[in-house]
């Protein structure tokens, strides 16, 4: 399922070579991490998060097939994220 | 790919040069309109402004092995062919596993018909259909029937009805039955993607 994700990304993305997916096996449900690069995010999510569920529909679909769940995470880099200052309460 | 800009009085006549620059028959030149201008200096002229590049229908064998390659990797049984139409490229799925692609109200179809158009529309220049044993065809009857239902219910009880939640292609097809209806008006509530619609007296 590694190869499907990796495919479908790399396609979309403008930097195919960012493209990583790491599967973590469970019991009866896999989790797949997808990291691209960071300017890439925004492609592989798309408005409002259509083309992610679009992926992570087709990914049900093929795991309805081989009876296992599949889990798309999308992870940010969150090394350069500041954090918006919240507003003092009175 | 390569993609030059061309301007001439016409379409006609831009396309025309374009077919030249690229030493191909211009019904391989495949286009988009940038600007159009009236200019009213000396006589009056119109220009146009058009993106062209020569087509050759490798963008069609390059969706070809994607949806090849996806496919198998979902390892799924479906064979598909694709019909070159006059505004839009047809991709006719069938096989065994066509209740897969069915499910819940078209839902894989309509993803990767998703897909296909974010990767190929642009290059390919045309919007591209997925179809699967007529189920579009069959939806849309399906939802006219309802909506006549639902109209004539509304007209005689005068409460307003609402549908289920649908997508934006089935959400037209109600709009265009109900407006058939000269009393009747046809809304769309929520703000996510799928909305429901109501029908109600005007």
């Amino acid at each position: 399922m590694k190869e499907l994700v990796e495919t479908v990304c790399k396609a979309l993305v403008d930097m195919p070579d960012d493209v990583k997916v790491t599967q973590i096996d469970g019991e009866q449900t896999s989790i797949l991490e997808l990291r691209v690069h960071q300017s890439d995010l925004g492609k592989v999510i798309g408005k409002q998060g259509r083309t992610a569920r679009a992926i992570r529909i087709i990914l049900a679909a093929a795991g309805m097939k081989q009876k296992r769940r599949f889990n798309l995470e999308i992870i940010e880099n969150f090394d350069d994220y500041k954090a918006p200052k919240e507003p003092e309460s009175p | 790919m390569k993609k030059k800009e061309f301007s001439d009085i016409s379409l006609k006549d831009a396309i025309l040069k374009a077919a030249e620059e690229f030493n191909t028959d211009e019904e391989k030149i495949r286009y988009e309109i940038i600007t159009e201008k009236t200019r009213y200096f000396g006589h009056r002229q119109r220009e146009i402004f058009i993106n062209a590049w020569p087509y050759d229908g490798s963008e069609e064998e390059e969706l070809k092995s994607f949806l090849k390659e996806i496919i198998d990797q979902m390892q799924l049984d479906l064979d598909f062919e694709i019909e070159d139409k006059k505004g839009f490229l047809r991709v006719n799925f069938r096989g065994d596993d066509y209740k897969l692609l069915l499910y819940q109200n078209g839902n894989l179809l309509n993803a990767i018909q998703y897909l296909l158009n974010r990767l190929f529309s642009d290059t390919v220049g045309k919007k591209i259909f997925c179809e699967c044993e007529n189920f579009r065809k069959n939806r849309e009857r399906e939802l006219t029937n309802l909506s006549h239902h639902y109209a004539k219910e509304v007209q005689k009880k005068g409460k307003p009805l609402s549908l289920k939640e649908l997508n934006p292609f089935e959400r037209r097809i109600v709009h265009i039955t109900i407006n058939k209806y000269s009393d009747l008006e046809s809304k769309s509530m929520g703000d996510s993607f799928l909305k429901v619609i109501t029908i109600k007296r005007k």
